[in-house]
């Protein structure tokens, strides 16, 4: 919890007008280095996300951010040659500790992908499937979950007369939300996202973002992207790195418009991405 | 002139034929060699049916329907100085070609060996590239490959000089005793060789031919696809039920036909384990034929039919056994298309 007091002070310091209350962390990162054989993707990075907030990481092409995040809800465990050095903690949980149980972790932490990745399953299954793994609905409710997670992301109309039908009759955009609704089924306490509206339509993107919006009440947030744009319209908070080393963690705000470190300026300006 | 150049293009054919100015010389070699290679499949597969179907049409016309229906074969006296004359078509006294025993032992080898062998296969392959660790998964791989790389009279001496012998002392004889509730399965044993015993071996050599082309079909599965179902905290086991294995069903099917193909055409294997005896056995454990086996073990008998009806009875044989297979094969595909049904992306993987 140390390791996150410097970037919470700012935050708290500028705390977002509209969200009041930004005095914990859900996921804070420390000492955190990953390596493919032998190579740093992350270098030795400390960092805290502060609940119920969105925190965009943004950083150059290849500087770590889709390493990070994924580092949360050990996607790395499924890579060979992946080493994951340092600790971070979800909610109280030691996400790398010994007793950790990741089915229960990623429970807890959802993820949607840069591109849409429904189960070859029916729509409906695809809502069903996993809080059913997870024991959390008796199979009687299904179709009430369904129902409700689908109309949340505004799915429902579109889909309601063919629950039974392939996912991958639908468009792009819908079917990033379908993930986004099976990822909402679990109620997770936080959610990464992994460039999640790169390969959608503005229409869509701006849909997912106001969604997006309307979920941090609920829970924290984790973004990357490469759209400044994206991260200025919705984030709370900015994480820049560069090279697999963290620059600077800033208010939205402030990162944009004053942000203490030259290379975040510069990359904020466009000089550097 | 832009446009009315691009107003003639875009008329009807014009639009798709190439002009030879346009090509260079490496694209007219080019379209000359793939040109030629994909008419040759067609035109050999055409060839010999055609020439099967010349060969085998005094037999169709000696025999008609009781060439299907019929349970004895003999060649008849080939040392008798008369020929009897059937429908025209000349043959030794007492010549008759009647294959069902070959069609049914055919077909039940070859079902057996693939209901043994597909899930065999699936269910190993999954294991292996989804469950074990790749470390251990890798090297016991190879093993698959080794299995496709063993020339079938190997597995045949194989089969009839150990794992025939091994069967009827150790594993028929309980499957016996349980065998008064499954049909054809009680009764005595023999020494080993027939039909059961042939299925088996046909199962082990079909299998690496399933599970080859199963590891293909997995190594195309998105792996973001499987990420998504990891990354909501659902196990390796869910993940293959979810995600894997409706990606590949389809291709498993495909797989089976593959493998119930060389278990169609396998014959010398078959030959030296099946006990290669002109019958419909009373259970499993009994000696029969098969088609391709016959065909081989008959071949020169039916050469010293001086009426040459013999070679055409045999070569209706071949002809069944070419129609058994493309028909399995294009049964295939047909349950492919339907089991598919646009339930997967197409072109979408990663």
């Amino acid at each position: 919890m140390v390791v996150g007091a410097g970037f919470l002070s700012a935050a708290t310091s500028t705390a977002a007008p509209e969200n009041g209350t930004a005095t914990a962390t859900a996921v804070s990162v420390s000492d955190l280095t990953v390596r493919l054989i032998q190579r740093k993707l992350l270098d030795d990075i400390n960092v805290g996300f502060g609940t119920k907030r969105i925190t965009a990481i943004v950083g150059p092409t290849g500087c770590g951010k889709t390493t990070l995040l994924r580092s949360v809800n050990r996607m790395h465990d499924h890579t060979l040659n992946m080493s994951v050095d340092g600790s971070i903690v979800v909610n109280g949980m030691n996400v790398y500790g010994r007793d950790v149980n990741v089915r229960d972790l990623r429970r807890h932490v959802g993820m949607l992908f840069q591109r849409a990745n429904p189960f070859p399953q029916s729509i409906e299954d695809n809502i069903s499937i996993a809080p059913r793994a997870h024991g959390m609905i008796a199979r009687g409710d299904d179709s009430k979950v369904v129902e409700q997670r689908l109309t949340e992301v505004g799915l429902w109309d579109a889909v309601k007369d063919r629950l039974h039908a392939s996912p991958f009759t639908l468009s792009g955009g819908q079917q990033q939300l379908l993930c986004l609704a099976r990822a909402l089924a679990l109620e997770p306490d936080v959610l990464l996202l992994d460039e999640p509206t790169s390969a959608l339509d503005p229409a869509t993107t701006e849909h997912i973002e106001a969604l997006l919006r309307s979920l941090r009440d609920t829970m924290t947030i984790l973004i990357v992207t490469h759209n400044l744009g994206q991260a200025m319209r919705l984030s709370d908070d900015v994480v820049f790195l560069m090279a697999g080393k963290l620059v600077e963690t800033a208010p939205t705000d402030k990162f944009f418009h004053a942000a203490e470190d030259e290379r975040s300026r510069q990359y904020v300006s466009g000089r550097i991405g | 002139m832009i446009s009315a150049r691009a107003g003639k293009v875009d008329t009807g054919r014009a639009r798709h034929r190439l002009s030879n100015s346009e090509l260079t010389r490496g694209d007219r070699v080019l379209r000359a060699v793939s040109g030629v290679a994909s008419v040759v499949p067609t035109a050999i597969l055409v060839v010999i049916a055609a020439v099967m179907f010349i060969t085998a049409l005094p037999s169709i016309i000696f025999s008609g329907l009781s060439f299907f229906t019929g349970s004895v074969f003999s060649f008849g006296n080939l040392y008798a100085t008369t020929t009897v004359t059937h429908n025209g078509v000349a043959a030794p006294p007492h010549a008759v070609y009647g294959v069902l025993p070959l069609i049914v032992g055919t077909l039940s080898t070859s079902i057996i060996a693939l209901v043994l062998a597909v899930p065999i296969s699936v269910g190993g392959v999954l294991m292996l590239s989804e469950i074990i660790p790749r470390k251990i998964s890798d090297s016991l791989g190879v093993f698959l490959e080794l299995l496709a790389g063993i020339p079938s009279v190997v597995f045949g001496l194989w089969g009839v000089a150990v794992f025939g012998p091994f069967l009827a002392a150790h594993i028929f004889p309980p499957l016996s005793a349980i065998g008064h509730l499954i049909p054809f399965f009680k009764g005595p044993v023999g020494q080993g060789q027939g039909l059961l015993t042939a299925s088996l071996v046909l199962a082990v050599m079909i299998i690496p031919i399933v599970a080859s082309t199963t590891r293909e079909l997995l190594r195309r599965v998105p792996i973001l696809a499987k990420e998504g179902a990891l990354a909501l905290g659902m196990t390796r086991y869910e993940t293959v039920r979810v995600v894997t294995i409706p990606y590949i069903r389809t291709g498993i099917v495909a797989a089976s036909l593959l493998g119930w193909a060389r278990a169609l055409g396998e014959t010398i294997a078959v030959l030296l384990i099946i006990g290669d005896i002109y019958s419909v056995p009373s259970n499993v454990y009994g000696n029969t034929s098969t088609i391709a086996a016959w065909i081989a073990s008959t071949l020169d008998g039916a050469f010293g039919d001086t009426t040459g009806a013999g070679i055409h009875a045999l070569a209706e044989l071949g002809l069944l056994l070419l129609a058994i297979s493309l028909l399995t094969n294009f049964a295939g595909r047909l349950v492919v298309r339907k089991v598919s049904g646009g339930v997967l992306p197409v072109g979408r993987g990663v």
